[in-house]
């Protein structure tokens, strides 16, 4: 049985169109399902959660990145099948498992092509893509062995899916495109200085170290000291923090082009 | 790897990057190739190679199977397979290796091992060939 998560701005009259496409492919298929709207009253987590009491399925979020990584959280350790058709174009998530937009992903669903991930885990709660944070006075201690002390990078970026560069979208080809591998053990640690727009000019983003780490720990230099670390470009949590793999795993409909 | 024409990343095939606005202290072990741009400081192993750029400065003792240096090392060098030594390249420790490249320029302020056998078992090796060979010029002479 599928079921069909909105994501909340579809309901904009610009997207009707779109909706009215990918519901016409869907049906095509033969893989309609039960259609839930979000809003700002009803949430992703607790819609699934709904959805999840009721059977084991395959659930399916229309929508943007944001969306898809609250749904990744909540059907985290269910059973269920997690499926994604983006609608926003310069959707990084779409170009790591390898879907095309709007109406052509719903081939891919109805492909049911499934990758095994693993989340990432920040204290005491879970992460599906990216954390990030600004090093300055920081230290970043690996697995108990080793400090990595930052002094010249802007941006740390820890990867458990996500591409290997700051910003969403880049203008480097597809091929010279890389993402992480979030079936090891592993998070990768990007560190550097994100990319910045002027009116005339662009300044490209530059790429200082990488490292793979299983288990780090995140602490600023002095005490009264105040790191915030945005997690999943969606909350906030405040260092000192224990980031690591976490146990859960969930399974995502992918396409054949995917970066993963 | 951050240029590599392949989109996944395996840690056993990637390749670990010190860059140099970061400085790393401690035991760093990591399970593929490293390149060092920046500052380590404690000690450096991995199976795999390690290229240590014209910018690196690594204050460690430095275990892996192939190595390229083109920057500074105060430490030891124990290396499996190959050590490369660019003309920019300063080493102030001992080396261990099977076989080593030097650039002219290159700096290197430590003993020597490469081959991968050390004197006494040279010696050992050549006192046998010398008795193997006196054995057989007495059965020569005995014939």
């Amino acid at each position: 049985m599928y079921f069909y998560i909105y994501d909340s701005f579809l309901t904009e009259k610009k997207y009707s169109k779109i909706v009215s496409r990918i519901e016409t492919r869907l049906a095509s298929l033969d893989i309609s399902g039960k259609k839930y709207q979000l809003s700002i009253l009803k949430s992703v987590e607790e819609t699934i959660k709904g959805i999840l009491n009721k059977e084991s399925s395959t659930i399916v979020v229309v929508g943007g990145d944001k969306t898809f990584c609250q749904a990744a959280l909540s059907i985290a350790g269910s059973g269920g099948v997690l499926g994604f058709i983006p609608v926003q174009e310069n959707s990084s998530l779409a170009n790591i498992l390898g879907l095309p937009v709007n109406e052509y992903a719903c081939d891919v669903i109805s492909a049911r092509r499934m990758e095994q991930v693993s989340l990432g885990k920040i204290n005491d709660q879970c992460f599906f893509s990216s954390i990030e944070f600004n090093p300055h006075k920081t230290i970043l201690t690996v697995d108990n062995k080793y400090q990595i002390i930052p002094r010249r990078t802007k941006i740390v970026k820890i990867i458990n899916l996500d591409l290997l560069q700051f910003g969403s979208w880049s203008d480097e080809p597809d091929i010279r495109r890389l993402a992480s591998n979030p079936k090891d053990d592993y998070l990768e640690v990007l560190m550097g200085s994100p990319g910045k727009n002027y009116l005339l000019f662009k300044k490209k983003e530059k790429k200082d170290s990488l490292f793979f780490v299983k288990n780090l720990k995140i602490r600023a230099k002095k005490d009264d000291q105040e790191i915030l670390i945005k997690v999943d470009q969606i909350k906030i949590v405040k260092a000192p923090a224990m980031i690591g793999v976490a146990k859960e795993k969930i399974k995502i409909i992918v396409g054949r082009d995917r970066l993963i | 790897m951050l240029g590599k024409d392949s989109s996944k990343v395996r840690p056993e095939e990637a390749e670990t990057i010190i860059g140099t606005g970061v400085r790393v202290e401690g035991t760093f072990s990591a399970v593929g190739n490293v390149i060092v741009k920046g500052q380590l400081i404690g000690s450096l192993e991995t199976e795999s190679d390690v290229a240590v750029r014209e910018s690196g400065a690594i204050e460690a003792n430095l275990k892996a199977k192939n190595s390229s240096i083109a920057g500074e090392i105060k430490g030891n060098l124990d290396v499996a397979e190959k050590i490369e030594l660019a003309s920019t390249a300063r080493v102030f420790g001992d080396i261990n290796c099977r076989v080593l490249a030097i650039e002219e320029g290159a700096i290197l302020n430590g003993r020597c091992r490469v081959g991968g056998e050390g004197l006494e078992n040279y010696k050992e090796k050549k006192g046998k060939n010398e008795e193997e060979e006196d054995d057989d010029s007495d059965e020569d002479n005995e014939n």
